[in-house]
Protein backbone atom coordinates (compact mmCIF):
# COMPACT_ATOMS: atom_id res chain seq x y z
CA UNK A 1 0.00 0.00 0.00
CA UNK A 2 1.46 3.35 -1.13
CA UNK A 3 1.57 6.59 1.40
CA UNK A 4 -1.57 7.97 -0.73
CA UNK A 5 -3.76 4.78 -0.35
CA UNK A 6 -2.87 4.37 3.18
CA UNK A 7 -3.95 8.32 3.91
CA UNK A 8 -7.42 7.86 1.99
CA UNK A 9 -7.32 4.55 3.89
CA UNK A 10 -7.42 6.72 7.00
CA UNK A 11 -9.64 9.24 6.23
CA UNK A 12 -12.18 6.70 5.27
CA UNK A 13 -12.16 5.19 8.85
CA UNK A 14 -11.98 8.44 10.32
CA UNK A 15 -15.27 9.49 8.35
CA UNK A 16 -16.87 5.32 9.22
CA UNK A 17 -17.11 4.51 5.38
CA UNK A 18 -16.37 1.01 4.49
CA UNK A 19 -12.79 0.30 3.66
CA UNK A 20 -10.78 -2.60 2.00
CA UNK A 21 -8.74 -4.54 4.34
CA UNK A 22 -5.77 -2.88 4.80
CA UNK A 23 -2.50 -4.54 4.52
CA UNK A 24 -1.61 -6.28 8.00
CA UNK A 25 2.02 -5.63 9.11
CA UNK A 26 4.25 -8.80 10.28
CA UNK A 27 5.12 -9.16 14.31
CA UNK A 28 8.82 -10.60 13.59
CA UNK A 29 10.44 -10.53 17.16
CA UNK A 30 8.86 -9.94 20.66
CA UNK A 31 11.05 -9.13 24.09
CA UNK A 32 9.84 -8.56 27.61
CA UNK A 33 10.61 -8.07 31.21
CA UNK A 34 7.16 -7.96 33.61
CA UNK A 35 5.94 -9.29 37.12
CA UNK A 36 4.99 -12.28 35.54
CA UNK A 37 8.17 -13.51 33.88
CA UNK A 38 10.68 -12.83 31.38
CA UNK A 39 10.00 -16.27 29.52
CA UNK A 40 7.11 -17.30 27.37
CA UNK A 41 6.90 -20.40 29.62
CA UNK A 42 6.83 -18.20 32.51
CA UNK A 43 4.18 -15.92 31.25
CA UNK A 44 1.89 -18.65 29.75
CA UNK A 45 1.79 -20.27 32.91
CA UNK A 46 0.76 -16.95 35.33
CA UNK A 47 -1.40 -15.78 31.94
CA UNK A 48 -3.65 -18.94 31.58
CA UNK A 49 -3.74 -19.86 35.24
CA UNK A 50 -4.30 -16.35 36.65
CA UNK A 51 -1.80 -16.65 39.19
CA UNK A 52 -1.27 -12.48 40.56
CA UNK A 53 2.36 -11.15 41.28
CA UNK A 54 1.22 -8.53 42.88
CA UNK A 55 3.35 -8.33 46.28
CA UNK A 56 3.47 -5.66 49.04
CA UNK A 57 5.58 -2.64 49.31
CA UNK A 58 5.42 -0.16 52.30
CA UNK A 59 6.31 2.96 51.28
CA UNK A 60 8.11 5.06 54.19
CA UNK A 61 9.13 8.43 53.82
CA UNK A 62 10.30 10.67 56.36
CA UNK A 63 7.31 12.89 57.44
CA UNK A 64 4.63 10.81 56.01
CA UNK A 65 2.99 8.12 57.52
CA UNK A 66 4.02 4.63 56.16
CA UNK A 67 1.87 3.33 53.80
CA UNK A 68 0.95 0.00 52.64
CA UNK A 69 0.90 -0.38 49.08
CA UNK A 70 0.30 -3.43 46.19
CA UNK A 71 2.65 -3.43 43.06
CA UNK A 72 3.84 -5.43 41.20
CA UNK A 73 8.11 -6.00 40.38
CA UNK A 74 10.54 -7.34 37.96
CA UNK A 75 13.21 -9.51 38.70
CA UNK A 76 16.04 -7.76 36.65
CA UNK A 77 19.50 -5.55 37.40
CA UNK A 78 19.84 -2.70 35.62
CA UNK A 79 22.82 -1.80 36.86
CA UNK A 80 24.22 -5.11 34.54
CA UNK A 81 22.93 -3.37 31.20
CA UNK A 82 25.26 -1.59 28.96
CA UNK A 83 24.36 0.68 26.30
CA UNK A 84 26.00 2.36 23.22
CA UNK A 85 26.17 5.73 24.95
CA UNK A 86 27.88 4.10 27.76
CA UNK A 87 25.99 6.68 30.10
CA UNK A 88 24.57 5.15 32.91
CA UNK A 89 21.22 4.10 32.21
CA UNK A 90 17.66 4.53 34.32
CA UNK A 91 16.30 1.28 35.51
CA UNK A 92 13.72 1.96 32.87
CA UNK A 93 15.92 2.77 30.12
CA UNK A 94 17.94 -0.25 31.03
CA UNK A 95 14.59 -1.92 30.62
CA UNK A 96 13.56 -0.47 27.01
CA UNK A 97 17.00 -1.71 25.89
CA UNK A 98 17.12 -5.00 27.08
CA UNK A 99 13.39 -6.22 25.71
CA UNK A 100 14.19 -4.35 22.44
CA UNK A 101 17.35 -6.54 22.14
CA UNK A 102 15.71 -9.63 22.80
CA UNK A 103 13.39 -8.85 20.06
CA UNK A 104 15.38 -8.16 17.65
CA UNK A 105 17.26 -11.36 18.46
CA UNK A 106 14.31 -13.48 17.83
CA UNK A 107 13.45 -11.34 15.03
CA UNK A 108 16.97 -12.94 14.19
CA UNK A 109 18.12 -10.14 10.75
CA UNK A 110 20.94 -10.96 9.03
CA UNK A 111 22.98 -7.25 8.35
CA UNK A 112 22.73 -7.40 5.04
CA UNK A 113 18.64 -7.66 5.96
CA UNK A 114 18.24 -4.37 7.61
CA UNK A 115 18.39 -0.90 5.71
CA UNK A 116 19.49 1.49 8.44
CA UNK A 117 17.06 4.22 6.77
CA UNK A 118 13.90 2.11 6.78
CA UNK A 119 14.62 0.88 10.03
CA UNK A 120 12.97 3.06 12.97
CA UNK A 121 12.31 3.24 16.42
CA UNK A 122 8.71 4.28 18.34
CA UNK A 123 8.47 3.84 21.96
CA UNK A 124 6.40 4.97 24.64
CA UNK A 125 6.79 5.90 28.72
CA UNK A 126 4.73 7.57 30.45
CA UNK A 127 7.11 9.69 32.71
CA UNK A 128 10.50 8.64 31.73
CA UNK A 129 13.60 8.44 33.99
CA UNK A 130 11.33 8.24 37.16
CA UNK A 131 14.27 6.81 38.98
CA UNK A 132 17.42 8.91 37.49
CA UNK A 133 14.72 12.31 38.59
CA UNK A 134 13.66 10.52 42.27
CA UNK A 135 17.51 10.22 42.90
CA UNK A 136 19.08 13.55 40.98
CA UNK A 137 15.83 15.44 43.53
CA UNK A 138 17.14 13.64 46.80
CA UNK A 139 20.81 14.43 46.26
CA UNK A 140 19.78 18.12 45.25
CA UNK A 141 17.29 18.47 48.08
CA UNK A 142 17.69 16.29 50.48
CA UNK A 143 21.51 15.62 51.01
CA UNK A 144 22.33 18.92 49.09
CA UNK A 145 25.15 18.06 47.00
CA UNK A 146 25.15 18.61 42.84
CA UNK A 147 24.06 16.49 40.48
CA UNK A 148 25.77 14.51 37.91
CA UNK A 149 26.20 16.48 34.58
CA UNK A 150 24.38 13.16 32.91
CA UNK A 151 20.89 13.85 35.01
CA UNK A 152 18.96 15.32 31.49
CA UNK A 153 20.20 12.52 29.65
CA UNK A 154 18.68 9.89 31.74
CA UNK A 155 15.71 11.83 32.76
CA UNK A 156 14.31 12.73 29.72
CA UNK A 157 11.36 10.74 28.66
CA UNK A 158 13.09 9.81 25.18
CA UNK A 159 16.47 8.53 26.41
CA UNK A 160 15.19 4.49 25.60
CA UNK A 161 14.15 6.14 22.19
CA UNK A 162 17.78 7.15 21.45
CA UNK A 163 19.46 4.08 23.17
CA UNK A 164 17.35 1.75 21.11
CA UNK A 165 18.24 3.75 18.11
CA UNK A 166 22.01 3.92 18.71
CA UNK A 167 22.38 0.63 19.84
CA UNK A 168 20.94 -0.68 16.09
CA UNK A 169 21.77 2.00 13.94
CA UNK A 170 18.28 2.72 13.08
CA UNK A 171 18.28 6.05 10.92
CA UNK A 172 14.89 6.24 10.17
CA UNK A 173 12.24 7.98 12.95
CA UNK A 174 13.15 7.40 16.27
CA UNK A 175 9.73 9.13 18.17
CA UNK A 176 9.28 8.54 21.96
CA UNK A 177 5.67 8.86 22.83
CA UNK A 178 3.89 9.80 26.35
CA UNK A 179 0.37 9.45 26.42
CA UNK A 180 0.29 7.63 29.81
CA UNK A 181 -1.46 4.98 29.80
CA UNK A 182 -1.98 4.65 26.08
CA UNK A 183 1.69 5.44 25.30
CA UNK A 184 2.82 2.35 23.90
CA UNK A 185 0.03 1.31 22.58
CA UNK A 186 -0.20 4.40 20.28
CA UNK A 187 3.71 4.16 19.72
CA UNK A 188 3.02 0.27 18.44
CA UNK A 189 0.06 2.30 16.52
CA UNK A 190 1.74 5.04 15.05
CA UNK A 191 4.35 2.55 13.85
CA UNK A 192 2.22 0.35 12.29
CA UNK A 193 0.77 2.97 9.66
CA UNK A 194 4.15 3.99 9.12
CA UNK A 195 5.35 0.92 7.82
CA UNK A 196 1.66 0.06 6.16
CA UNK A 197 2.33 3.72 4.60
CA UNK A 198 5.40 2.79 2.63
CA UNK A 199 7.77 5.02 5.40
CA UNK A 200 9.64 2.02 6.83
CA UNK A 201 10.55 -1.57 6.54
CA UNK A 202 10.84 -2.37 9.89
CA UNK A 203 10.44 -0.85 13.52
CA UNK A 204 11.62 -1.57 16.87
CA UNK A 205 8.32 -0.98 19.05
CA UNK A 206 7.10 -0.59 22.61
CA UNK A 207 7.11 0.93 25.74
CA UNK A 208 8.58 0.72 29.44
CA UNK A 209 7.65 2.23 33.10
CA UNK A 210 10.05 1.84 36.13
CA UNK A 211 8.18 4.22 38.75
CA UNK A 212 8.84 1.81 41.68
CA UNK A 213 10.69 4.91 42.94
CA UNK A 214 9.71 6.90 46.39
CA UNK A 215 8.38 9.78 44.95
CA UNK A 216 6.56 8.17 41.74
CA UNK A 217 5.01 5.18 44.46
CA UNK A 218 3.67 8.92 46.54
CA UNK A 219 2.25 10.59 43.85
CA UNK A 220 0.03 7.61 42.73
CA UNK A 221 -0.36 6.94 46.42
CA UNK A 222 -1.69 10.53 46.61
CA UNK A 223 -4.00 10.12 43.80
CA UNK A 224 -6.11 7.45 45.83
CA UNK A 225 -6.61 4.63 42.89
CA UNK A 226 -3.91 2.45 43.91
CA UNK A 227 -5.67 -0.81 45.53
CA UNK A 228 -5.24 -1.67 49.45
CA UNK A 229 -3.75 -4.74 49.05
CA UNK A 230 -5.00 -7.26 51.86
CA UNK A 231 -2.67 -8.40 54.09
CA UNK A 232 -3.23 -12.13 53.88
CA UNK A 233 -4.06 -12.22 50.22
CA UNK A 234 -1.94 -9.18 48.60
CA UNK A 235 -2.16 -10.70 45.40
CA UNK A 236 -5.90 -10.33 45.06
CA UNK A 237 -5.10 -6.55 45.28
CA UNK A 238 -6.17 -5.95 41.95
CA UNK A 239 -9.63 -7.26 41.13
CA UNK A 240 -10.58 -6.11 37.49
CA UNK A 241 -14.95 -5.66 36.67
CA UNK A 242 -15.19 -6.86 40.43
CA UNK A 243 -18.09 -5.38 42.37
CA UNK A 244 -15.35 -5.18 44.87
CA UNK A 245 -12.53 -3.86 42.73
CA UNK A 246 -10.83 -0.72 43.96
CA UNK A 247 -8.01 0.55 42.23
CA UNK A 248 -4.68 -1.00 40.38
CA UNK A 249 -1.04 -2.16 41.65
CA UNK A 250 0.88 -0.63 40.46
CA UNK A 251 3.70 -1.99 38.16
CA UNK A 252 7.00 -1.52 36.23
CA UNK A 253 8.12 -3.58 32.96
CA UNK A 254 8.66 -3.20 29.34
CA UNK A 255 7.82 -4.87 25.94
CA UNK A 256 9.27 -4.52 22.58
CA UNK A 257 7.64 -6.34 19.08
CA UNK A 258 9.36 -5.60 16.00
CA UNK A 259 7.17 -4.47 13.29
CA UNK A 260 8.16 -5.37 9.55
CA UNK A 261 6.01 -5.09 6.56
CA UNK A 262 4.64 -8.32 5.45
CA UNK A 263 6.91 -8.46 2.26
CA UNK A 264 9.89 -7.42 3.77
CA UNK A 265 9.36 -10.41 5.85
CA UNK A 266 8.54 -12.28 3.15
CA UNK A 267 11.34 -11.85 1.18
CA UNK A 268 13.95 -12.65 3.70
CA UNK A 269 11.79 -16.09 4.99
CA UNK A 270 11.00 -14.67 8.15
CA UNK A 271 8.28 -16.97 10.54
CA UNK A 272 5.40 -14.93 10.77
CA UNK A 273 2.79 -16.18 12.82
CA UNK A 274 0.97 -13.28 14.20
CA UNK A 275 0.11 -9.63 12.56
CA UNK A 276 -1.03 -6.16 13.83
CA UNK A 277 -4.40 -5.75 11.89
CA UNK A 278 -5.29 -2.45 12.78
CA UNK A 279 -5.06 0.72 15.01
CA UNK A 280 -7.28 3.91 15.88
CA UNK A 281 -6.62 6.97 18.72
CA UNK A 282 -8.47 10.18 19.45
CA UNK A 283 -8.81 11.52 22.56
CA UNK A 284 -12.24 12.07 24.93
CA UNK A 285 -11.34 15.79 25.37
CA UNK A 286 -13.88 16.25 28.07
CA UNK A 287 -11.69 15.29 31.56
CA UNK A 288 -8.52 14.91 32.46
CA UNK A 289 -9.20 11.55 34.28
CA UNK A 290 -12.97 10.79 34.09
CA UNK A 291 -12.89 8.10 30.99
CA UNK A 292 -15.85 8.89 28.85
CA UNK A 293 -17.06 5.52 26.71
CA UNK A 294 -18.22 6.88 23.73
CA UNK A 295 -14.40 8.37 23.13
CA UNK A 296 -13.33 4.63 24.10
CA UNK A 297 -16.08 3.36 21.75
CA UNK A 298 -15.31 5.67 18.97
CA UNK A 299 -11.66 4.20 19.13
CA UNK A 300 -12.59 0.41 19.09
CA UNK A 301 -14.90 1.43 15.85
CA UNK A 302 -12.13 3.34 14.31
CA UNK A 303 -9.62 0.39 15.12
CA UNK A 304 -12.30 -2.10 13.15
CA UNK A 305 -12.52 -0.43 10.23
CA UNK A 306 -8.53 0.31 10.24
CA UNK A 307 -8.64 -3.39 10.09
CA UNK A 308 -11.68 -3.66 7.66
CA UNK A 309 -13.23 -6.02 10.50
CA UNK A 310 -16.87 -6.06 11.76
CA UNK A 311 -17.54 -6.42 15.42
CA UNK A 312 -18.46 -10.15 15.02
CA UNK A 313 -15.25 -11.24 13.14
CA UNK A 314 -13.23 -10.61 17.05
CA UNK A 315 -12.77 -13.19 19.47
CA UNK A 316 -11.24 -11.42 22.10
CA UNK A 317 -11.01 -8.47 23.87
CA UNK A 318 -7.95 -7.50 26.42
CA UNK A 319 -9.14 -5.00 28.16
CA UNK A 320 -7.58 -2.01 29.93
CA UNK A 321 -9.37 -2.69 32.86
CA UNK A 322 -7.17 -0.77 35.63
CA UNK A 323 -10.30 -1.95 38.12
CA UNK A 324 -10.87 1.80 39.59
CA UNK A 325 -14.57 2.29 40.13
CA UNK A 326 -14.69 4.85 37.15
CA UNK A 327 -12.19 3.32 34.45
CA UNK A 328 -13.99 -0.36 34.36
CA UNK A 329 -17.39 0.98 34.40
CA UNK A 330 -16.97 3.23 31.01
CA UNK A 331 -14.79 0.41 29.60
CA UNK A 332 -17.87 -2.20 30.25
CA UNK A 333 -19.74 0.31 28.95
CA UNK A 334 -18.28 0.94 25.41
CA UNK A 335 -17.20 -2.56 24.79
CA UNK A 336 -20.98 -3.29 25.42
CA UNK A 337 -21.88 -0.36 23.00
CA UNK A 338 -19.30 -2.03 20.45
CA UNK A 339 -19.97 -5.71 20.50
CA UNK A 340 -22.99 -6.17 22.60
CA UNK A 341 -22.16 -9.00 25.42
CA UNK A 342 -20.77 -11.93 22.64
CA UNK A 343 -17.07 -10.92 22.82
CA UNK A 344 -15.02 -12.33 25.49
CA UNK A 345 -13.18 -10.48 27.82
CA UNK A 346 -10.30 -10.34 29.84
CA UNK A 347 -7.79 -7.83 31.85
CA UNK A 348 -4.72 -8.52 32.71
CA UNK A 349 -3.94 -5.66 35.18
CA UNK A 350 -4.78 -8.46 37.52
CA UNK A 351 -1.90 -9.91 37.29
CA UNK A 352 0.99 -8.08 36.28
CA UNK A 353 -0.06 -4.56 37.72
CA UNK A 354 -0.43 -1.75 36.08
CA UNK A 355 2.65 -1.07 33.74
CA UNK A 356 1.79 2.52 32.59
CA UNK A 357 3.83 3.62 29.29
CA UNK A 358 4.99 -0.66 29.03
CA UNK A 359 1.54 -1.42 29.67
CA UNK A 360 0.20 -1.19 26.15
CA UNK A 361 2.74 -3.05 24.64
CA UNK A 362 3.10 -6.32 27.39
CA UNK A 363 -0.74 -6.53 26.69
CA UNK A 364 -0.71 -6.83 23.40
CA UNK A 365 1.91 -9.63 23.76
CA UNK A 366 -0.65 -11.43 25.80
CA UNK A 367 -3.22 -10.82 23.66
CA UNK A 368 -0.65 -12.86 20.89
CA UNK A 369 -0.37 -15.31 23.41
CA UNK A 370 -4.06 -15.91 23.21
CA UNK A 371 -4.53 -15.49 19.36
CA UNK A 372 -1.37 -18.09 19.21
CA UNK A 373 -2.36 -20.94 22.36
CA UNK A 374 -6.14 -20.06 20.87
CA UNK A 375 -7.42 -19.97 24.74
CA UNK A 376 -8.43 -16.95 26.24
CA UNK A 377 -6.93 -15.86 29.71
CA UNK A 378 -9.16 -15.61 32.87
CA UNK A 379 -9.32 -12.09 34.70
CA UNK A 380 -7.45 -13.15 37.86
CA UNK A 381 -9.53 -11.88 41.13
CA UNK A 382 -12.51 -11.53 39.26
CA UNK A 383 -15.08 -13.45 41.51
CA UNK A 384 -18.40 -11.60 41.29
CA UNK A 385 -18.52 -9.46 38.09
CA UNK A 386 -20.06 -5.79 38.96
CA UNK A 387 -24.19 -6.79 37.70
CA UNK A 388 -23.95 -3.53 36.32
CA UNK A 389 -21.62 -4.99 33.29
CA UNK A 390 -23.35 -7.20 30.88
CA UNK A 391 -20.33 -8.66 29.22
CA UNK A 392 -19.05 -12.29 28.75
CA UNK A 393 -15.89 -11.81 31.28
CA UNK A 394 -13.57 -14.96 31.15
CA UNK A 395 -13.63 -16.08 34.44
CA UNK A 396 -11.66 -18.99 36.94
CA UNK A 397 -9.97 -20.83 34.36
CA UNK A 398 -8.95 -20.28 30.59
CA UNK A 399 -11.27 -21.21 27.91
CA UNK A 400 -10.51 -23.19 24.62
CA UNK A 401 -10.88 -20.61 21.44
CA UNK A 402 -10.69 -22.57 18.05
CA UNK A 403 -10.80 -20.86 15.61
CA UNK A 404 -9.85 -17.36 17.49
CA UNK A 405 -8.36 -14.73 14.81
CA UNK A 406 -8.54 -11.43 16.38
CA UNK A 407 -8.36 -9.65 19.34
CA UNK A 408 -8.23 -6.25 20.47
CA UNK A 409 -5.94 -4.85 22.91
CA UNK A 410 -7.21 -1.80 24.57
CA UNK A 411 -5.46 1.26 26.33
CA UNK A 412 -7.13 4.25 27.63
CA UNK A 413 -5.09 6.64 29.92
CA UNK A 414 -5.16 9.85 31.60
CA UNK A 415 -5.67 12.83 29.27
CA UNK A 416 -8.20 11.12 27.51
CA UNK A 417 -6.12 9.12 25.37
CA UNK A 418 -7.76 6.53 23.58
CA UNK A 419 -5.96 3.69 21.74
CA UNK A 420 -6.84 0.33 19.97
CA UNK A 421 -5.03 -2.16 18.86
CA UNK A 422 -6.45 -5.05 16.74
CA UNK A 423 -3.87 -8.13 16.41
CA UNK A 424 -4.36 -11.11 13.95
CA UNK A 425 -3.47 -14.90 13.84
CA UNK A 426 -1.80 -15.48 10.38
CA UNK A 427 -3.50 -18.88 8.57
CA UNK B 1 52.06 12.38 40.96
CA UNK B 2 51.44 10.09 43.77
CA UNK B 3 49.92 6.83 43.49
CA UNK B 4 47.13 7.28 45.32
CA UNK B 5 46.18 10.02 42.81
CA UNK B 6 47.04 7.82 39.74
CA UNK B 7 45.42 4.89 41.45
CA UNK B 8 42.44 7.09 42.26
CA UNK B 9 41.99 8.36 38.17
CA UNK B 10 42.73 4.64 37.29
CA UNK B 11 39.80 3.92 39.57
CA UNK B 12 37.31 5.92 37.85
CA UNK B 13 38.17 5.62 34.48
CA UNK B 14 38.27 1.57 34.75
CA UNK B 15 34.45 1.46 36.74
CA UNK B 16 32.97 4.05 35.61
CA UNK B 17 33.98 4.27 31.77
CA UNK B 18 34.55 0.89 30.98
CA UNK B 19 38.35 1.87 29.84
CA UNK B 20 40.79 -1.18 29.41
CA UNK B 21 42.91 -0.91 32.70
CA UNK B 22 46.09 -1.98 30.26
CA UNK B 23 45.83 1.36 27.71
CA UNK B 24 45.81 3.66 31.37
CA UNK B 25 49.23 5.29 31.09
CA UNK B 26 50.93 8.92 32.30
CA UNK B 27 51.31 9.77 28.59
CA UNK B 28 47.75 8.94 27.56
CA UNK B 29 45.20 11.51 26.49
CA UNK B 30 41.72 10.87 27.36
CA UNK B 31 40.45 10.66 23.62
CA UNK B 32 43.18 8.06 23.40
CA UNK B 33 41.20 6.21 26.09
CA UNK B 34 38.08 6.74 24.43
CA UNK B 35 36.32 9.37 26.04
CA UNK B 36 34.27 11.88 23.98
CA UNK B 37 33.25 15.61 25.43
CA UNK B 38 30.04 14.46 26.96
CA UNK B 39 32.24 11.42 29.06
CA UNK B 40 34.72 14.24 29.90
CA UNK B 41 32.04 16.19 31.64
CA UNK B 42 30.71 13.04 33.95
CA UNK B 43 34.53 12.14 34.57
CA UNK B 44 35.64 15.50 35.70
CA UNK B 45 32.64 15.42 38.15
CA UNK B 46 33.36 12.13 39.64
CA UNK B 47 37.33 12.83 39.92
CA UNK B 48 36.23 16.20 41.94
CA UNK B 49 34.35 13.80 44.03
CA UNK B 50 36.81 11.49 44.49
CA UNK B 51 39.11 14.50 45.21
CA UNK B 52 36.97 16.77 46.93
CA UNK B 53 38.00 19.87 45.40
CA UNK B 54 36.67 21.72 42.18
CA UNK B 55 38.80 21.95 39.01
CA UNK B 56 38.34 25.39 37.16
CA UNK B 57 36.60 24.98 33.86
CA UNK B 58 39.80 27.18 32.11
CA UNK B 59 42.06 24.97 33.72
CA UNK B 60 40.97 21.82 32.07
CA UNK B 61 39.17 22.99 29.47
CA UNK B 62 42.19 24.44 27.54
CA UNK B 63 43.21 20.46 26.12
CA UNK B 64 39.60 18.97 27.11
CA UNK B 65 40.12 15.85 25.74
CA UNK B 66 43.50 15.95 24.82
CA UNK B 67 45.06 16.34 28.60
CA UNK B 68 46.98 13.29 29.18
CA UNK B 69 46.49 11.72 32.50
CA UNK B 70 49.90 13.07 34.18
CA UNK B 71 48.58 16.67 33.38
CA UNK B 72 45.51 15.39 34.75
CA UNK B 73 47.57 14.81 37.92
CA UNK B 74 49.69 17.09 38.24
CA UNK B 75 46.68 19.63 38.16
CA UNK B 76 44.57 17.79 40.76
CA UNK B 77 47.50 17.56 43.18
CA UNK B 78 48.62 21.62 42.71
CA UNK B 79 44.83 21.91 43.25
CA UNK B 80 44.92 20.10 46.39
CA UNK B 81 47.31 21.35 48.02
CA UNK B 82 45.78 24.80 47.06
CA UNK B 83 42.69 23.90 48.96
CA UNK B 84 44.21 21.89 51.61
CA UNK B 85 42.08 19.33 51.39
CA UNK B 86 42.65 15.70 52.06
CA UNK B 87 42.27 13.94 49.17
CA UNK B 88 39.05 11.25 49.88
CA UNK B 89 38.92 7.71 49.33
CA UNK B 90 36.11 6.89 46.29
CA UNK B 91 33.43 4.18 47.26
Amino acid sequence: MRVGQVLSHARAARHGEPVARATPVAVTGVGFLTPIGRTLQAIDDALFEGLSMVRTQVLEIEGLDPATLAVASCDFDAAAVRSASRLPLDRGTAMALTVAREAMGQAGFASSELDPDRLGVFWGSGIGGCASFDAAASTLYVDHRRIRPTTVLTVMPNAAVAEIALHFTARGSAIGYACACASSTVAIGEAMHAIRGGLLDVAIVGGHEAMLTPGLMASWHAMRVLAQPPADAPATACRPFSIDRAGFALGEGAAALVLESESHARSRGAAVSTVLAGYATNCDASHITIPNPEGQARAMRAALRDAGLEPRQVGHINAHGTATQAGDAAEASSIHAVFGNTVPVSATKAIHGHLMGGGGAVELILALRALERQALPPTANLVSPDPAFDLDFIRGTAREAKGLRYALSNSFAFGGTNAVLVAGLVG
Amino acid sequence: MTSHTVDTIAKILVTHFRVDAAKIAPDAELLDLGLDSLDIMDFVFSVEDAFGLRIPDEEFARRGVNNTLQELGELIEQLAIASRDAPADIA
